[in-house]
């Protein structure tokens, strides 16, 4: 029988999902105040209008009281997984109110993209964004980074449930840094605020001195290209991308800065205890960078064979670049939609579907399968070949580094196999509904694996006019793809188990549960109602 | 008696119960960033690492 939610369960899962309503709310505080700095006046009501409105539905929730205080693994699995849809809800408020985003759906996709740390977005005009608006989406990249339930915790809105490390594993996080959730996530939104501040200076010296931009608008050009790196988030200000400011230099320090997102904050930890030694030892650095260096070997042939961008300066601007963006999960792509799928050779496209398919480390702000469960299964796959080549009464011990010596257990290798054989199907199902809307096999391919892995690099098939089942499959397969399956998979089965037999034994649940039609039961292996 | 107080020894404690007290819920400090510098330099190797492997394949190839 399917664990179902209890109406106790209902009202923490509500109470908590208030409280993070409420910090969303909070965040928009931020964008405010840049829109009545810059006088945007026009947006500046928009986001009153949106913060009125979220903190309301906030404290509203937060009047549901639970019986209980403490979160059990399946209310925090439910939290997490309707924390992010719940948060890009109300985010997407003001996109919608401003008219920049052409519909709701759109605004929603886009709310999605941006938590999700993918960075596509559907609006046409992002040049001439108002400043509060680019202020919102770069905070929600940030936000989303580091983990919407992780910042509430930050912020001291939900320590006082005894679940909270709960929350803090369904959110992707399985490395605990510290013992205590929110010094873990002060000290990730620290560091990740160091490297972001580091990254804004170096950026907006290059934009003012190369570029010869004023320094306020470098600034923003700076903190908005340092952001979307360090986060891998990868949204731009301009339409056409990294490419609008053309400077090698700047390409390097994004590199650079994209490759700081990818590693494992867990061991950024760990390096501060221990020394630089444990990020060059980590298993997970260490098949990151084998990767990067077998697609950049395929890369750089696919590209030497091309006739179009056939010199050694192209290659590091279109090649190296696109690699190291697609590696980390980053989406900043120095090459057009058009160039991607038109004038590229498929080699090219091939590579980059190569290198997005793996993701970052564990604990980063990078999404994929992670470089931990493609270690685990290839040591795995070793481990059985010697097992079938050795006697019988051998028996070895698999160990690798990752936090220090870990042996490779049975159920690590199961778990490992399992998210890795889910992504693979999720790759195979967005492409095939990619196929079925008419798009070229190579890019649906491209934007499914772009989309499931949180990488954002697209082929041109995303777009605002996309068939209404590609916006929000593709939405789905961000969020799917940033909360690693098994959070979202056991909240929607959650729901709708709860939904078929009615929400514990309340009247409230039975009047539900009697609204749902006996083929929907079939449908979810249930009774049907006649028979219950 | 570790450093970090009664309840055990903090992270990093050695068998004989001495080490630092990070493991006792202390927060980020400088000792936290001083792993910043490590960091930048081994993804500033990283990159360039593989800018020299991907020019020289690059050239081969061509």
């Amino acid at each position: 029988m399917w664990p179902r939610l209890r109406i106790d369960d209902v009202r923490s899962v509500v109470n908590v999902l208030g409280l993070i309503v409420t910090a969303v709310a909070a965040a928009m505080l931020v964008p405010l105040a840049a829109a009545c700095l810059c006088g945007e006046w026009g947006p500046a009501a928009d986001f009153t209008l949106s913060f009125g409105a979220a903190f309301a539905l906030g404290s509203l929730m937060r009047l549901v009281r639970p019986k209980t205080r403490g979160l059990t693994r399946m209310q925090a699995l439910v939290v997490t997984g309707l924390a992010w849809v719940v948060a890009a809800l109300v985010s997407s408020t003001p996109f919608y109110l401003s008219g920049y985003n052409a519909s709701w759906p759109d605004a929603f996709f886009d709310s999605v993209a941006y938590y999700t740390g993918t960075g596509i977005t559907l609006i046409q005009d992002t040049a001439h964004l108002p400043v509060s608006l680019c202020l919102w989406r770069m905070a929600m990249v940030i936000i989303g980074a580091q983990g919407i339930v992780l910042v509430a915790l930050g912020l001291g809105t939900i320590s006082r449930f005894s679940g909270v490390g709960l929350l803090f594993e369904a959110e992707g996080h399985p490395d605990r840094l510290m013992p205590r959730m929110a010094v873990t996530s002060r000290f990730v939104a620290l560091f990740m605020g160091v490297l972001i501040a580091m990254g804004t200076l170096a950026c907006s010296a290059v934009c003012m001195l190369a570029c010869g931009m004023s320094p306020s608008r470098a600034l923003l050009h700076g903190f908005c290209l340092a952001s979307a790196a360090v986060t891998t988030g990868g949204v731009s200000l301009m339409d056409v991308g990294v490419s609008y400011y053309q400077q090698p230099l700047l390409n390097a320090i994004l590199m650079c800065l994209m490759f700081t997102g990818v590693f494992s904050f867990a061991v950024y930890l760990l390096m501060a205890r221990k020394g630089a030694r444990e990020l060059a030892r980590d298993v997970e650095t260490r098949v990151i960078l084998l990767w990067a260096l077998a697609v950049l070997t395929l890369l750089a042939v696919a590209f030497a064979n091309d006739g179009t961008f056939g010199d050694l300066g192209m290659f590091m601007d279109k090649g190296v670049f696109n690699l190291v963006s697609a590696v980390t999960g980053t989406g900043m792509c120095t090459l057009s939609s058009s160039q991607l799928t038109g004038i590229a050779s498929p080699g090219v496209l091939f590579a980059l579907i190569l290198a997005m398919v793996m993701g970052g480390a564990t604990s980063s702000t990078a999404g994929g399968i992670k470089a931990i469960r493609v270690a685990i299964v290839f040591k795995s796959i070793v481990s059985e070949v010697r097992r079938v080549l050795l006697p019988s009464s051998a028996r070895e011990t698999i160990r690798y580094y990752h936090l220090g010596e870990q042996t490779l257990t049975p159920e690590l290798s199961r778990n490992a196999m399992l998210v890795f054989l889910l992504f693979l199907v999720t790759y195979m199902v967005g492409s095939m509904l990619g196929v079925l809307y008419g798009a070229d096999p190579m890019d649906a391919v491209l934007e499914s694996v772009s989309c499931t892995n949180n990488c954002g690099i697209t082929a041109g098939i995303i777009g605002a006019g996309m068939p209404p089942v590609l916006k929000w499959f593709y939405s789905l397969q961000m969020l799917a793809g940033r909360l690693e399956f098994v959070t979202l998979i056991a909240t929607m089965t959650s729901i709708a188990v709860s939904a078929a037999h009615g929400v514990g034994d309340s009247p409230l649940g039975r009047r539900a549960a009697a609204l749902v039609p006996d083929s929907a039961r079939l449908a979810l292996g249930m009774r049907a109602r006649g028979r219950r | 008696m570790s450093p970090a107080g009664a309840g055990g020894p903090g992270r990093g404690a050695g068998r004989d119960g001495r080490g630092r007290a990070a493991g006792k819920g202390r927060g980020p400090g400088l000792d936290d960033l001083r792993a910043l510098g490590d960091i930048v330099l081994f993804v500033v190797m990283v990159v360039a690492a593989l800018c020299m492997v991907g020019a020289l394949v690059f050239m081969v190839a061509s």
